[in-house]
């Protein structure tokens, strides 16, 4: 048989500062991306613009592509690039004042009538036009999206277990998804709607893996009266340890199925799930559940009178 | 329950078997033979989204730059867009549209399938406003000229040439045919200022010129004896166009007259194309009101010219015979969308309500026009504020990708589980085929769209839905671990982790909700997917499983468990 992290007990809650220094550096260092790179690079999704897919008969260099476009006013800083396949090509162009859907008619024109393209016929596989307004719509509803739904988060765990947890809970997830975003400031990958979807489900999925930890820790404290509550925390942390990597593997192993063969269009999807599981793992084990320990002895007991029940995590008025 | 559940499952996943496992001729033989059957089978199959199965998705707004609306207007001019629009959708012919208003002022409109991606988008954005506008001509639009040029060089606007007015009426009369709009290539073009030069003695104009700046980048060709249009060299177009929208000059032309130019661009014989600028009667004399239906054909003289038949209604007929009656010897400008399609010369008083309209490029363009004037013009215009087409190519790549990349993923989890949990590993496998069932079943019992984001979703549940029998099974193992029976295990085990599987899932249940009503479109089937999966995978780990695992240590005592 075999038994991952069988009677595992690692000391993770001993660790648990190497834990937060990590994830804070991390977090340092998203922020010190998104500063350098001068803001998040936006699909045009969010941006407004133009979004071409082209499909060619044979291999084309985006350098060609870019060359042709440089000869029209106006799609000179159109970007190019290779999609997937390398006589896929996708082309990218903000258009000023509302233009958007017809750039796409122009750069096609453009690109037919272009002698190094004469050989190569091509067909226009996708085409995207979003005006700037309904751009800068979805920006907000994003945001609104992914808080909305760390607030209903909250008040369900807080509702279920008590508002350390729910408090927790919010602050891994919100921790995944600023990484995330960190990762993505770093590969230099533009987040679009699709992307933003991903990280919704991340708090999803994180949240779950949290939560499953923390089930164990109430149900652990039940059953133990003399033991510190770092102790029953740890102990939770390792019995779940099996399941928290087995559930994490079977759905990375779907995931990099998806990424490497799912097709382009899911590409940067399938990443950033892939992103936000690895992360989300970590989180439940490094930063939810420590953080609960944290809260539990510097906020609570320190609040209540000394030799409180540790069993029992009282209901209590939110500090400020 | 589960029998049930299996049962109910295969009914709605049936006609999605059906209906995908046809070849593509048995399904165009269904579909001319029986189309009621084909219609239901089709709803009650799973709907493949625009990004699976290629079309436009569109989203449209009020163009409210050239005048502003309150909420009441706003909202009465959307919904009788969405009507009009939806109107001009059917009769244009594509199969299972979307026409939807979303919010307060927004209208989707998805057109599934759609090839000719230009044509669609003019069919729904064209506001079809059909007017009949008099146009100037002869000596008044001489006058009107020098008038406009002498207010853009800044010299005083003289009024004494316009004040001749009754000479239009000694004019000679009209030329019996209206120019035709082929025949234009034969046409000599002469500049305006030759042109106004043998009437008036000056000397031509050239091109540039400071005193005359908008009569010298115009050309004249002649349309009979008194009658001309103004030509504008294709490329001089945007600085008439600027010139022309010159207060000074908008003043000189009077309030109520009005610039207007034609649709496309001529080639004329010297080699260059020019398009057509006419000064019209603002107040229009009928306007499509009138016009009771509309139908493409080909011109009865000449065989292969496009033509839009128009017939009016009763009313509008009155109103036509009384105003062509009125202005025999002039010519008419059918104005569509600030365009102007022709202006015919009227030769006689028209009776009978029919009037036709030439010049199209094509016989689909003359069907789309009658269409858009059959259907009704739209209340106000309508702006584009996000397009997306996706070929049918892409789709069918993406499915085949999304096929692949999910088989293999089944497989991995399901040689991963049995792997690890031997016996009790092909229960969850089993639960887990059960569970893929569901989902289908689910997604075609509730009508929902499968997109590509939907087949991420369906791949990535696949890799979350064994986390509930990860959680029964490890728990099982540790009763078992401690000892206990491996009946009193097993119940242990299904008891605790499912308070654990609950609260689990019901936080991503809640984040697949906001997601819902986050997302359009594709983004919605993601979330759907996610949403039925959930459920199911609750579904197949607690009830599924244990009802096999129950069967088995009830029918004899079991002593050990692969697990």
């Amino acid at each position: 048989m075999i038994w991952l992290f069988r009677n595992a007990n690692y000391p993770f809650l001993k660790f648990r500062k190497w834990g937060y220094g990590l994830s804070i550096a991390l977090t340092v260092l998203t922020l010190v991306s998104i500063v350098a790179h001068g803001g998040l690079r936006y699909s045009i999704d969010f941006t407004g613009g133009t979004l071409v897919q082209l499909d060619f008969e044979r291999p084309v260099e985006p350098q060609t592509l870019r060359a042709i476009l440089g000869r029209m006013p106006g799609l000179e800083s159109s970007e190019v690039q290779r999609f997937g396949d390398p006589s896929d090509a996708v082309i990218r162009a903000q258009v000023p004042g509302g233009e958007e859907e017809v750039f796409g008619e122009r750069i096609e024109e453009h690109l037919r009538q272009a002698p190094e393209l004469a050989d190569n016929s091509f067909t226009v596989v996708r085409t995207e036009a979003v005006g700037p307004k309904i751009g800068s719509e979805l920006k907000r509803q994003a945001v609104l999206a992914i808080l909305y739904a760390l607030g209903l988060i909250l008040v369900y765990v807080a509702f279920r277990f008590d508002l350390k947890f729910g408090v927790a809970a919010i602050l891994a997830t919100t921790h995944d998804i600023v990484l995330s975003i960190g990762v993505f400031s770093l590969t230099g990958k533009e987040i679009s709607l699709a992307v933003v979807a991903a990280f919704l489900t991340i708090v999803g999925y994180s949240l779950n893996d949290t939560i499953v930890v923390f089930d164990r820790i109430r149900e652990d404290l039940k059953g133990m009266r003399r033991e510190p509550y770092a102790d029953v925390v740890n102990r939770a942390v390792n019995e779940t340890l099996s399941r928290t990597i087995l559930t994490g593997g079977t759905t990375l192993i779907v995931l990099l199925l998806l990424f490497f063969l799912g097709g382009e269009v899911i590409h940067d999807f399938a990443f950033a799930l892939i992103i936000g599981i690895v992360i989300g793992t970590y989180s439940s084990i490094f930063v939810g559940a420590p953080l609960v320990v944290d809260w539990k002895e510097r906020i609570e007991d320190r609040g209540a009178a000394s030799g409180s029940d540790p069993r029992k995590p009282r209901k209590r008025k939110q500090p400020a | 329950m589960v029998a049930l559940a299996l049962l109910a499952a295969a009914w709605y996943l049936w006609p999605t078997v059906r209906l995908y496992s046809m070849s593509p001729e048995a399904r165009q033989h269904l579909q001319q033979a029986d189309p009621g059957a084909w219609d239901r089978l089709k709803s009650r199959a799973i709907q493949l989204g625009l990004d699976l199965q290629g079309g436009m998705h569109l989203v449209l707004e009020l163009d409210e730059t050239g005048r502003s609306f309150d909420d009441e207007e706003r909202q009465d001019a959307i919904d009788r867009a969405l009507e009009i629009i939806r109107n001009r959708v059917d009769q244009f012919g594509v199969s299972e549209p979307l026409i939807q208003k979303v919010g307060e002022e927004r209208i989707i409109v998805e057109l599934p399938g759609i090839q000719e991606e230009e044509r669609a988008k003019e069919l729904v954005q064209r506001t079809a406003f059909l007017e009949f506008q008099m146009v100037v001509d002869g000596r008044e639009l001489t006058d009107r000229l020098r008038d406009v040029d002498a207010a853009l060089a800044g010299r005083p606007v003289g009024r004494e040439a316009a004040a001749d007015t009754t000479l239009a009426d000694s004019l000679a009369p009209p030329p019996p045919e209206q120019a035709e709009p082929d025949a234009e290539d034969t046409t000599e073009s002469t500049t305006l200022g030759e042109f106004l030069g043998q009437e008036e003695g000056e000397p031509a104009a050239q091109p540039g010129d400071a005193d005359n700046p908008l009569s010298s980048l115009l050309q004249t060709e002649p349309v009979g004896a008194e009658a001309f249009n103004l030509l504008v060299d294709e490329t001089q177009v945007d600085r008439v166009r600027a010139m022309l929208a010159d207060p000074a000059a908008q003043q000189a032309i009077g309030a109520g007259h009005e610039w207007l130019w034609s649709g496309d661009a001529t080639a004329f014989a010297d080699g260059r194309s020019y398009r057509r600028l006419y000064l019209v009667e603002k107040d229009p004399q009928m306007t499509g009101e009138a016009i009771a239906t509309a139908a493409a054909g080909f011109d009865p003289q000449q065989m292969n010219q496009p033509i839009v038949t128009l017939r009016m209604t009763d009313e509008g007929a009155n109103r036509f015979a009384e105003v062509t009656g009125r202005h025999v010897g002039d010519r008419m400008a059918i104005v569509l969308d600030e365009v102007v399609r022709m202006a015919p010369n009227i030769r006689q008083r028209i009776t009978g309500g029919n009037a036709q309209i030439e010049g199209f490029d094509s016989v689909e363009e003359a069907r789309d026009i009658a269409i858009v004037l059959r259907a009704g013009a739209l209340p106000a215009p309508l702006e584009i504020i996000e397009e997306r087409t996706v070929g049918p190519s892409l789709g069918a790549d993406s499915i085949e990708s999304g096929r692949r990349a999910g088989l293999l993923g089944i497989l991995a989890v399901a040689v991963f589980m049995v792997v690890y949990y031997r016996a009790s590993g092909l229960v969850a496998d089993f639960a887990l085929a059960i569970n893929i069932v569901l989902i289908m079943a689910g997604l075609a019992g509730f009508g929902a769209t499968l997109t590509l984001p939907g087949i991420a979703g369906l791949i990535l549940t696949i890799g979350m839905a064994v986390d509930a029998n990860v959680l029964v099974f490890e728990r099982v193992r540790e009763e078992l671990a401690v000892g206990k029976s491996v009946r009193a295990a097993l119940d242990a085990g299904y008891e605790r982790a499912f308070v654990t599987i609950l609260d689990a899932q019901i936080t991503t249940l809640i984040a697949a909700a906001v997601l819902f009503q986050f997302g359009t479109g594709p983004i919605k089937g993601f979330a759907v997917v996610l949403t039925i999966g959930i459920i199911t995978s609750i579904f197949t780990a607690v009830f599924v499983t244990r009802t096999i695992f129950e069967t088995w240590t009830r029918r004899s005592v079991v002593r050990s468990l692969s697990i």
